[in-house]
């Protein structure tokens, strides 16, 4: 019969250390079964927003290109229009003195290596008040005082720029004036030369005409009235000679209606200096300047 | 013989006192180490869990991204406009 004290010594201690051995891998084992299981759980909670967050950003790549892509026909737009307007040179120059580096790059872009030329002085001024303009942008926040534009009283402080001469102000000047739009431009020195719809005016022919007398070309001929094609009320006229003084409007300014005194200084607005260029084939006579005939001795005007 | 019988016994017992005082030292250290290795991951994966549930949260403003992109249009549009305009007011270099 096997006993305890017929085994030996060392295959008892032999026995024991196998034995705690092998208890310990078996407490061991069971409290790393349980981590696990617990990690199991925890990375079941960490998957499903992991999930959302990969169907919530899967669009974002090709939206941004596609923004960029915009933005960058925009930005296109933007400089070519630059370039037309401004040049190659001029364009790169304000560009760098609006984004320093950006005029740089912009030459690089349009296949111009080199440094774009400084405009410190000649356009610090213009894009400082770009600048001020947009004091709601990024450029326009950090500079300081008020801005030049008022987004409530633009109307008035540009309004205040130009003289009232009609005097329907309250002070005198046009900011408080009704808002009537301003005169057109019309007469001989008009930007546009058109008739206005339903004129059926005809265009006078001196050579057309068989009551007119013959014309002496690049002579100086009588005034006459050109809308009735009699003669001249204006008496200077039919006798050549320079208009009475006496008869012409005051030459300091007032307002027609307030009479109250012109605040820039009685200073006349004068017409300005007719074109330099060729003469045109239909000057348009006026009461006080006698009409001369063409090239071909023919009067040509409108009435 | 005789020394071989005599150094027998003296084996069995080194053999288990190497067994006791090494084998099982080095076997409980290893198993301590990986169950704190494992008891650590919970905690991370806890963290991971509110990183990921706020940064889902954060990317619900990507769904502006599909009104953003047309207005980004319309936008280049009226640039496009008004630099037509511009071009036709303002003199070419």
């Amino acid at each position: 019969m096997l006993t305890l004290a017929s085994v030996a010594p060392a295959a008892v201690i032999t026995i024991a250390a196998v034995v705690l051995i092998v208890a310990a891998i078996v407490v061991y084992l069971l409290a790393i079964i349980v981590e696990l299981k617990t990690i199991s759980n925890g990375l079941d909670v960490v998957i499903p927003p992991v999930a959302e967050l990969v169907q919530k950003t899967q669009p974002v790549n090709q939206l941004v290109h596609q923004i960029v892509a915009d933005l960058g026909a925009g930005t296109n737009l933007l400089e070519g229009l630059l370039v037309k307007k401004a040049g190659l040179d001029d364009a790169a120059g304000l560009i760098e003195s609006l984004f320093p580096g950006g005029g740089q790059a912009f030459l690089a872009r349009n296949g111009r290596p080199g440094r774009p030329r400084h405009f410190g002085v000649v356009y610090s001024r213009g894009a400082l008040q770009l600048a001020r303009l947009g004091r709601g942008s990024p450029l326009g926040a950090a500079l300081r005082g008020s801005p030049l534009r008022d987004p409530v009283a633009a109307s008035e402080s540009s309004r205040a720029l130009y003289p009232d001469p009609r005097g329907v102000g309250p002070t005198g000047n046009s900011a408080g004036a009704p808002n009537r739009p301003r005169t057109p431009v019309i007469g001989a020195n008009s930007p546009n030369q058109y008739r206005r719809p339903g004129d059926d005016s005809v265009i006078y022919d001196s050579s057309t005409d068989a009551g007119a007398s013959p014309r002496t070309p690049g002579a100086v001929e009588a005034g006459s009235s050109f809308r009735t094609g009699g003669p001249s009320r204006f008496p200077y006229a039919a006798t050549g000679t320079a208009p009475d003084p006496s008869t012409a409007p005051p030459r300091a300014g007032i307002s027609a209606a307030t009479a109250a005194p012109n605040r820039f200084g009685g200073e006349q607005r004068r017409p300005a200096p007719a074109p330099t260029g060729p003469e045109p084939t239909s000057p348009a006579p006026t009461p006080d300047t006698p009409y001369t005939p063409d090239s071909e001795g023919v009067i040509r005007y409108r009435r | 013989m005789a020394v071989l019988a005599g150094i027998t016994p003296v084996l069995g017992y080194v053999g288990a006192l190497v067994l006791l005082f090494v084998v099982l030292p080095v076997v409980v250290i290893l198993l301590r180490g990986v169950l704190l290795a494992a008891k650590s991951i919970p905690s991370t994966i806890d963290a991971i869990a509110q990183v990921a549930t706020a940064g889902s949260r954060d990317l619900n403003a990507v769904q502006l991204l599909y009104t953003t992109q047309p207005a980004v249009n319309q936008i280049i549009g009226v640039v496009a406009n008004f630099g037509g305009s511009l071009d036709i007011l303002m003199e070419d270099a």
